[in-house]
This record gives structure tokens, C-alpha cells and sequence, in this order.
């Protein structure tokens, strides 16, 4: 019984010397929650490997989840969980931006710091919005880098994620707004989305029949991490080559094969990595009171520069990184490793 | 003889519940308390993660699929099976949410969102009108295929309605009440109790007095056991079974109103996919087995709430991701409808024996 | 008394060609087939040439599938755990190659068969020992198969990507011998084979007889409780197959990417005319189950190209349609066929 009790003692002691010894950094004592889409979705375990490297600077804990089947409800009882379980700041990529308002704002009504990520939440239900780049920007530079493969003309399609995906449904309206807008775009004749579900099997279904119906198709813009190597596959199974050609957001390890293959000159993608770096900066700040969501006020990041919070479409707060990177036949093999 | 009769109801499947919700409780608690005493070494503040008031608070989540176990049970105790249930449920959501813009333009506001949710129940009830329909008159398919199939004609209604947006009405008093049914919250006795419990607890009463208390549910498990005989015994098994499916679809359309009010009074074409299987876990559990004839409906409450601790104990205190939690469901499914059949056979092995014993005796 | 079986043979010779019909369910279903392949034709100029053959690619995976599935409908049982099990023996197989431990194709075949058979096997030994209904079981291994896909402490993994494949793997499913893939040849030996194996085989017949009564297979000396986990045995071992058919077919898997899948296999046994309850349907009615499965399949897309949202929607309502219209067509079979017997 004695030796228990001394092992115990040993272990408490021990245990209180190593939070001595790292109660210097910033973090510390921070539990951060993490919410996403969908458990099991590669983008964002890339996202939480950009919390790991925070946290390993800032010295805060976290704790990350998704739903299964990417539901609304789903987030929901996971967001409940981690405010049962006393986190300080709640960092979630929103499957449905109005769904969750309410059970965000009970976490705010309890001190908790909610910012969304990748995904927004509404405006009346977060803090602060941290997203890659501007959605017009996204948009507009996936249709410049296609048009300028198909040499502004021919048919243009896009394939999309859900059908009620907020993010990719913005995009495209960007996308169809400048094809409206630009004179450039004038000979590009656009066909309309088709729907693959972030499914590789419908993503490719889709695919397929969308080339059996318009066989002298040209340009493909793929908005979804999941969906781009189905259409890449199924453009290389219909011996389509060169013929098509697409470009969308993609894991640069998922298509590198197709980019070096031909299927694509360019794809693009923010690094999620650095997305949710970020993230992780501004909520330790946050919830240590450094920093204060407001119009024009500016953080510091190391490795960032002028990150400033502007006000959004929305009517909420936002701060862009601002940073998107393509990856083309000669660059996309430095990326495999990280996305 | 009086032990024996002891153990037997010690046997009985809601006792096995409670003592299963009894040690759940305690493993949780006792994790958290030590939890709590690894925060207070590292010298962070403590949470009491696990408690009965942060319990109580928090079944909303586990509460909005025991509506719709509620009528999968009367489906199961008939032996048939509704898969379609999660469909009907988001169709129900989405025609309240459809109509509930035009009525809001022609009445007031309060009388609009009553309409609307009386549409919101006749939807349920004519999606399991149309199951039942299907069940009864083509008995070849068994009731799986066949609201297999209903449930792709609902969901493609719902996207038919909605398309790909979320449905939201906003700044709208009326319609925002719909949060308070899965919110709001009474205080009984200096705890606040949510109303969503409440109204469940209602509902399950009904059900009980319907099932257990009635000629109806003598009725309906007699048709579990053996629908020839029951149809031989006089009772009209096909507008029966039909009646059963229609309750059913209104238990789901009851959840639907709940989920609206979960997810911040919004409304989408594919809510609650995926719930049917929570609700077929939680009636199983209850001692509903899918061969039909048998059941209770103290076994299905205790059920949800038996879900609702493992579920939130496994997700905060011992923090596993979702998908871990479903690996549980998943296990508990199965282990509770092998576990009954084992002791079946134990005692019969028992019974044997002892009549053995007595033949070589004699 | 001799004189009244000569008098119906007549009769039935009379009406060789109805009863013909009568008897082989799946004539009907084939001129079903061929009115919707006619139909879609005409509505989609030029459909049927350009693609046939994408019919018969998309159609193997579900019909090696639905070939398992038959066995286990005909002993009266149904498994809905097909579409998990199909990705939790591509994922591990897939992480075996991505992790440099399988190279060979047989290998990965091997897995991927392995994996399915243990999980039916499972199933089956708690359906027969534990006396649990099926759909219990097989929904509760739904859940268990999901969740173990993504966890680190068993597969390590989010999804296997083209990147993860050997070269020559990710050629091989979808090369061509005569102009064809070798993923149809699968399928049709699959099919061939299951084929003779319940014809012609003991342990085939048996599932037969325990399927139509169970009692009475029982009394024959039928070891009906081992008949029924190898039933489950062979669809698990095939949904491992497909696993690995999908995988070289798509280059990639993930967790719930043939969610729902299931649906259509069962879809496609139902359209092809096997009973649910067990001990009736033929191999043949289940290929042409699912070659009309993936007409449809192939077809909506070309007809509501721009109505996304209707897809489903259609699919659902044609597939519903077609198995109703099937049981009535039963019915007046049935109806003919007894009064020919007079009774």
C-alpha cells in the first residue's frame, strides 16, 4: 500500500513539475475543439495536422471529431459533447451555415470562442470566420485556368459536390456570374453542374454520362476535393486525353498521377494545413483576450503576413489567408507529401 | 420455488436494461471523476463532464429518433420492418417548411405554423398510409424491400421540394417557436426538465396503455405471433397492420418537428438520414425482436435513455470519435438480440437436464 | 384416374409455349429488359451502341454481388451489410499494397475474398447459434464494418488514393481481352459458376431445400444450420470480391463509398425474380436483374441530364415500379397456371 501511495505521490509531483515547466507558452491550459465535416475525409485530417503543429508551439490541447455521414445534426451532439467536456474555443467547418447558430451561440452564451473554418457558420452564430481565400477569387481563378486551356472555347460543365454544398454552390455562382460578366468568356459555351455527392462512385457516374451526352465537351471544373480523381479517372477510362481537360480543387496526392497524366494542366488548392495553423493562432489569441474580432484589427502569425478582418458578404467577420496554390505537372509532386 | 420465481424476474429484459443502465452510469462516473483528478493534478480547472443535471440537459440529441422507435415498435411487434421512416421524417419536415411560407402570407403567423404543422403530421401519416398500402397488398415482398423502396420515392420528394438549399425563415417569431420544442425546458421540482423528454414520456404512456392495456395490442401482438391464426381468430390483420404503419409515419413526422427545432429552425432534404437504423437499434434493444409477437414499451424508454448515456458517456468522458460510438451501437445491437436467445437456451439446456435427472430417478 | 393425368398432360402440351413461359419466370423479365433498352433508345438516339459495353462494366460488381445475395435470399435470410463489407476488404487490401505487403493480384484477391468470407461467417454463426433475425445482425455489422474502416489503431487510414496501387493492378480490371474488360469476365464466371454450384451440386440443392422448408430439410439429413453460414460464407466472400473489383475498377476507396449499394443488389434479385422468402430464384433472372438495374442506372442520367435533383427521384420510382410490376406479372402467372392444373 505504501509503495502505491509513493508511486502516486512521485506521479502527481512529477506531474506538476512538467506543467511548471511549460506554463510559459500562450496555450497553455486551452482545450480547443475541433469540428468538421465528415470523419475520415483526408482534407481534413490535413487541417488537423495544422492544429498539431499549433498546438506543439502554443502548448493548448485538442480534441477532434466529425460525423459520419457529413450531417447537420450529427455536428450538432458533437459541438454539445465538447462544451460538456469544457473547451475554450470551438473551431468548426460547417456542414449547414444556418444549422448550427443556435448551439453555437449557447456555446458562446458560455464563454466559448466560436470561429468556423473552411466552412462558415452564419454570421449570428460565430465569432469570427477564417476561409483560404475570397469566394470570388476561388471561383473566378478555377474558370480563368480552364478557359485559358481550352483557348476560350467549347463546352465547359461542372462537377460538384452535394447539390446542397454551401461552399461549392457560392463558387459556382461566382463562376456563372463572371462567365455572364467577362467578354472573354464570350465563345465558351457553359453546359450547367451535374451533382457527384463528394462520392467517388457518383462523381464518376455523373461523369461518364455527362461525356456520353456531350461527347465534344472540353473543360471540366471539379470544386471538390472528393470528386476530382473520379473525374479524373473516368476522363482516362473514356480515353478522353487531352480531348478534356479540368481543373478544380483537389489533394495533390490524389491526383498527381492524372496531372502528370495529362488530364489536368492545373489544379488548385489552399494549403488546409496552414488553414487550420492559423485558426489555431487566432482562437488561442482569442480566448486569451490578445485579440478581439473586430473590423481592420490584425493578428500575427509566424510564417503570415497582413492578416486583417474585414467585414463579409454575410454581414459577419472574416479573415482570408488569402494563399492559393496550383499544383501543375512540374510542382505537384513537391506537395504529395503534405496534401 | 419463490427464488426461482425471483430469478425469473430478475431475467426479465427490462431488468437486464436497468442494471445495464446502472453499470453504464457507473463506469462513466467513475472515469470522470478520475478525469477530474488528472485536470486538478496538471492544475487546470475541473468539469464535472458527467452528472445527472448536464445528463438531463443534454438527451436532446439522443431524444429525436425515440418518437419514431416509439412506432417502429408497434412494426416490430407486428414482425414487419419500416426502413423508410428516416425518409418519411424528412419529408414531413420539408412540406411543413414549404407550405408554411404561402399560409404565413394569407393568416397570422401563429395560425400558419399550426397549419403547417398539422401538414407537417398528415404527410407522416400518408407516407405510412402508402407503406401499409404496399405491405398489405403485396405480401409477396416482405416489408424491408418494400420501404427499401418507398424510402428513395421519399427522399427524391424531398429533393423534388427543396432542392439543394436549406429552408429558413428568418427573424420569424412564429416560426423560431419551433426551437423551443427541442430547447425549451420546465422546471419540476428545482430541476429543469427539457419538454422534449416530456412530451416522449407522454407519448410512450399512450403507447403503453395502447399496447399493453387494450384489446389492440393484444390484437397486434397476436398478429406478431402468427398473422394466420390472428386473421383465423377474427381480427381484419390488413387494415390493422395498415392503421399500425399510418401511427408510425405520424411518430416520425412527431420527430421531424423536433429535428427542425435542432438544427436552428432550418430545413433540408437530407435531414434525419440515416435514423430509421437508430430507431430499429432502439426498439430492439427495448426487447422488440424483428421476428414479431413480442415486447414493451418500458423496455423501448429505458432503451433511449440507456443510448443517450452510452452514447454521450463514450463521446465526452471517454471522448471516442463518433464513428467509434456507432462501432458500439452497432455491437449493443447485436449482443442484445443474441443475449435473450443464450439464456432461452440455457434454461431450456437446464430444464432438460433436470427432467432428466428425474426420468433416471423414477 | 390414368385417364385424367393423360387428359392434363394433353392439355399442358397444348400449351407448351405458355407454360414454357410459366415456367422459365425469366422470359418475361427479358422482354422487360428489352422494351426498357428499346425504350431508352429511342429516347437517347444512338444509347445503345455507344453503350453497351459501359452496361455490362457497370453491372459486374453488382451482379457478383447479387450472386451472393441470391444464396443468402434462398435460405430464406437477406444481408444488408453487402455495400460495408464490399469497403472494408478493399480498405484493407488496399492499405496491404499501399503498405508494400501484397503485390500480386491473387494476393489482393485473397484478402479481399478472406476478409468477406470471416465477416459472413460472423453473420452467419450468430443468424444460426444466436437465432438473431438477419437484418439485425447484418445492420449491426453495417455499423461495425463503417467503423472500423476509418480507425488509426486497425487500418491506419482516410482513404486509398490511385497513388497507393501498383501499376499493374490498376490496369488489370479494366484491361481488354477480345474487346473485352476483364471485370465482365469476373463477373460472368462468378455468375457461371454460382450457377452450376446450386444446380448441380449437393451442397447447392441443399440451400434450395432448406430454403423452401427448412423442417423438412432438417429430416433429410440437410445440416441446415451450417447451410446457412455457408450461404453467408459465400456472400460475404463475394462482397470481398467486389471489394476488390471496385477497387481496381475506381482506384480508390473510402468509407461509405458504396453506401446504399446494398439496395440495388437486393433490387436487382427481386427484379430478377427471386422470392425473399426463400427457396425460389434462378442465377439467370439475377443477371438480368442487374443488367436492367444498370440500364436504368445509365439510362436517367442521359434522360434528365440537367434535372439532377429528379435522378433519385426516377430511379427510385422505376425500380419500385418494376419490382411491383413483376409480382403482378407472378401473380397472373400463377393465376394461369392454376387454372390449367383445374383446380
Amino acid at each position: 500500500m505504501k509503495k502505491v501511495l509513493a508511486i502516486v505521490l512521485a506521479l502527481v509531483l512529477a506531474l506538476s513539475l512538467m506543467s511548471i515547466a511549460t506554463a510559459e507558452k500562450a496555450g497553455d491550459g486551452l482545450t480547443i475543439g475541433i469540428v468538421y465535416k465528415q470523419s475520415g475525409n483526408a482534407y481534413f485530417q490535413a487541417g488537423v495536422s495544422g492544429f498539431a503543429k499549433a498546438a506543439e508551439e502554443l502548448g493548448f490541447e485538442f480534441m477532434h471529431d466529425g460525423p459520419e455521414d457529413s450531417s447537420n445534426d450529427g455536428q450538432e451532439r458533437i459541438i454539445r459533447n465538447y462544451i460538456d467536456m469544457g473547451v475554450d474555443v470551438l473551431c468548426i467547418s460547417a456542414n449547414d451555415a444556418a444549422g448550427l447558430v443556435d448551439v453555437c451561440n449557447e456555446a458562446r452564451a458560455k464563454g466559448i470562442v466560436v470561429l468556423s473554418w473552411d466552412a462558415k457558420v452564419d454570421a449570428e452564430g460565430r465569432d469570427l470566420d477564417i476561409e483560404p481565400a475570397s469566394a470570388k477569387a476561388i471561383g473566378v481563378q478555377q474558370l480563368e485556368s480552364i478557359a485559358e486551356t481550352m483557348g476560350y472555347e467549347g463546352q465547359l460543365a461542372i462537377v460538384s459536390a452535394g447539390a446542397t454544398a454551401p461552399n461549392q454552390n457560392l463558387w459556382i455562382s461566382f463562376i456563372e456570374e463572371e462567365l455572364k460578366a467577362n467578354e472573354k468568356y464570350a465563345k465558351v459555351e457553359y453546359l450547367g453542374v451535374v451533382y457527384g455527392d463528394d462520392d467517388y462512385t457518383k462523381s464518376y457516374d455523373v461523369t461518364k454520362s455527362l461525356i456520353d451526352k456531350y461527347p465534344d465537351i472540353k473543360g471540366l471544373i471539379v470544386p471538390t476535393t472528393n470528386g476530382g480523381p473520379a473525374v479524373a479517372k473516368c476522363i482516362m477510362d473514356e480515353g478522353k486525353v487531352g480531348q478534356i481537360k479540368m481543373t478544380g480543387l483537389t489533394l495533390a496526392s490524389d491526383m498527381a498521377e492524372y496531372i502528370k497524366g495529362g488530364v489536368a494542366d492545373a489544379t488548385f488548392l489552399w494549403n488546409p494545413i496552414e488553414l487550420g495553423y492559423v485558426t489555431a493562432y487566432v482562437g488561442v489569441a482569442m480566448a486569451n483576450g490578445e485579440f478581439e474580432a473586430a473590423e481592420g484589427a490584425t493578428i500575427e502569425v509566424p510564417g503570415f503576413e497582413g492578416l486583417e478582418v474585414i467585414p463579409s458578404d454575410d454581414g459577419g467577420l472574416i479573415l482570408y489567408l488569402n494563399k492559393l496554390n496550383p499544383f501543375t505537372p512540374e510542382t505537384v509532386d513537391a506537395w504529395i507529401d503534405i496534401l | 420455488m419463490k427464488a426461482k420465481k425471483a430469478l425469473s424476474r430478475f431475467l426479465r429484459w427490462e431488468t437486464m436494461l436497468i442494471v445495464l443502465l446502472v453499470v453504464l452510469w457507473l463506469v462513466f462516473d467513475a472515469k470522470d471523476a478520475s478525469l477530474q483528478a488528472a485536470r486538478i493534478a496538471k492544475g487546470r480547472r475541473a468539469t464535472d463532464i458527467f452528472n445527472f443535471t448536464n445528463m438531463l440537459n443534454g438527451m436532446g440529441p439522443y431524444l429525436l429518433y425515440s418518437f419514431m422507435a416509439l412506432g417502429m415498435s408497434l412494426i416490430l411487434g407486428m414482425g414487419d420492418i419500416d426502413i423508410s421512416v428516416g425518409a418519411i421524417a424528412a419529408l414531413s419536415a420539408s412540406v411543413m417548411g414549404t407550405v408554411y411560407g404561402p399560409f404565413k402570407k394569407a393568416m397570422s403567423p401563429g395560425l400558419a405554423l399550426a397549419l403547417a404543422l398539422l401538414c407537417c403530421v398528415m404527410t407522416g401519416a400518408a407516407c405510412g398510409f402508402l407503406n401499409g398500402f404496399l405491405v398489405t397488398r403485396f405480401r409477396e415482398l416482405f416489408p424491408m424491400i418494400i420501404t427499401l423502396g418507398t424510402q428513395l420515392f421519399y427522399r427524391g420528394f424531398c429533393y423534388l421540394l427543396l432542392g439543394g438549399d436549406t429552408l429558413q425563415y428568418k427573424d420569424d417569431a412564429a416560426w423560431a417557436g419551433l426551437k423551443k420544442l427541442y430547447s425549451g425546458s420546465v422546471s419540476i421540482g428545482g430541476l429543469s426538465v427539457p419538454t422534449m423528454l416530456i412530451w416522449f414520456l407522454l407519448l410512450a404512456l399512450m403507447f403503453f396503455v395502447f399496447l399493453h392495456l387494450t384489446t389492440g395490442g393484444r390484437r397486434l401482438f397476436a398478429i406478431g405471433t402468427n398473422r394466420v391464426t390472428a386473421r383465423y381468430s377474427g381480427i381484419r390483420v390488413d387494415s390493422f397492420e395498415l392503421c399500425m404503419f399510418v401511427i408510425c409515419g405520424v411518430t416520425a413526422a412527431l420527430s421531424s418537428m423536433f429535428y427542425v427545432g435542432s438544427v436552428s429552425a432550418t430545413v433540408r432534404a437530407d435531414a434525419m438520414t440515416g435514423y430509421e437504423m437508430y430507431a430499429i437499434a432502439v426498439a430492439v434493444l427495448g426487447g422488440f425482436s424483428t421476428g414479431g409477437g413480442k415486447g414493451n414499451i418500458v423496455g423501448v424508454v429505458l432503451s433511449v435513455i440507456i443510448f443517450g448515456v452510452m452514447k454521450k458517456g463514450l463521446g465526452t468522458v471517454f471522448g471516442l470519435p463518433d464513428s467509434t460510438v456507432n462501432l458500439a451501437v452497432g455491437l449493443v445491437l447485436i449482443a442484445s438480440s443474441v443475449l435473450p436467445n443464450l439464456l432461452e437456451d440455457l434454461s431450456n439446456w437446464r430444464r432438460v437436464r433436470r427432467q432428466h435427472a428425474e426420468a433416471k430417478l423414477s | 384416374m390414368k385417364r385424367d393425368i393423360s387428359e392434363k398432360t394433353r392439355q399442358k402440351d397444348s400449351f407448351s409455349l405458355l407454360s414454357y413461359v410459366i415456367e422459365h419466370r425469366e422470359i418475361p423479365l427479358l422482354g422487360v429488359l428489352a422494351v426498357l433498352l428499346a425504350g431508352v433508345s429511342i429516347a437517347v438516339p444512338g444509347y445503345f451502341t455507344g453503350n453497351y459495353m459501359n452496361i455490362l462494366k457497370n453491372c459486374s460488381m453488382n451482379l457478383v454481388l447479387a450472386s451472393g445475395m441470391l444464396c443468402v435470399l434462398l435460405i430464406g435470410s437477406i444481408d444488408i451489410s453487402v455495400a460495408a463489407v464490399l469497403e472494408l476488404a478493399a480498405a484493407i487490401a488496399g492499405v496491404l499494397m499501399r503498405d508494400g505487403k501484397i503485390h500480386t493480384m491473387i494476393g489482393m484477391f485473397a484478402v479481399g475474398i478472406g476478409v468477406g468470407a470471416l465477416i459472413g461467417f460472423i453473420n452467419g454463426s450468430i443468424m444460426s447459434f444466436g437465432r438473431v433475425l438477419p437484418i439485425i445482425v447484418t445492420l449491426g455489422m453495417t455499423y461495425l464494418a463503417r467503423a472500423l474502416i476509418p480507425m488509426d489503431f486497425i487500418l491506419g487510414m482516410n482513404k486509398i488514393a490511385r497513388i497507393d496501387l501498383t501499376e499493374y493492378f490498376k490496369e488489370f480490371i479494366l484491361h481488354e481481352y477480345l474487346g473485352i474488360p476483364v471485370i465482365v469476365y469476373i463477373a460472368g464466371a462468378v455468375a457461371i459458376l454460382m450457377g452450376l454450384f446450386l444446380r448441380y451440386t449437393r451442397v447447392g440443392r441443399s440451400i434450395y431445400a432448406t430454403g423452401s422448408n427448412e423442417e423438412a430439410a432438417r429430416m433429410r439429413g440437410v445440416k441446415v444450420k451450417w447451410i446457412k453460414v455457408l450461404a453467408h460464407v459465400i456472400c460475404g466472400a463475394l462482397a470481398g470480391m467486389a471489394g476488390i473489383m471496385r477497387l481496381g475498377y475506381y482506384n480508390a476507396i473510402e468509407k461509405g463509398a458504396a453506401n446504399g449499394q446494398e439496395m440495388y443488389v437486393i433490387a436487382a434479385c427481386v427484379l430478377g425474380g427471386v422470392s425473399v422468402m426463400g427457396g425460389y430464384g434462378k442465377i439467370t433472372g439475377v443477371v438480368i436483374g442487374a443488367l436492367m438495374i444498370a440500364t436504368i442506372d445509365s439510362a436517367i442520367p442521359q434522360l434528365f441530364m440537367n434535372a439532377t435533383m429528379m435522378k433519385e427521384f426516377f430511379k427510385g420510382i422505376l425500380i419500385l415500379a418494376a419490382i411491383l410490376l413483376n409480382v403482378l406479372m407472378q401473380r397472373a402467372a400463377n393465376k394461369r397456371n392454376l387454372k390449367g392444373r383445374d383446380i
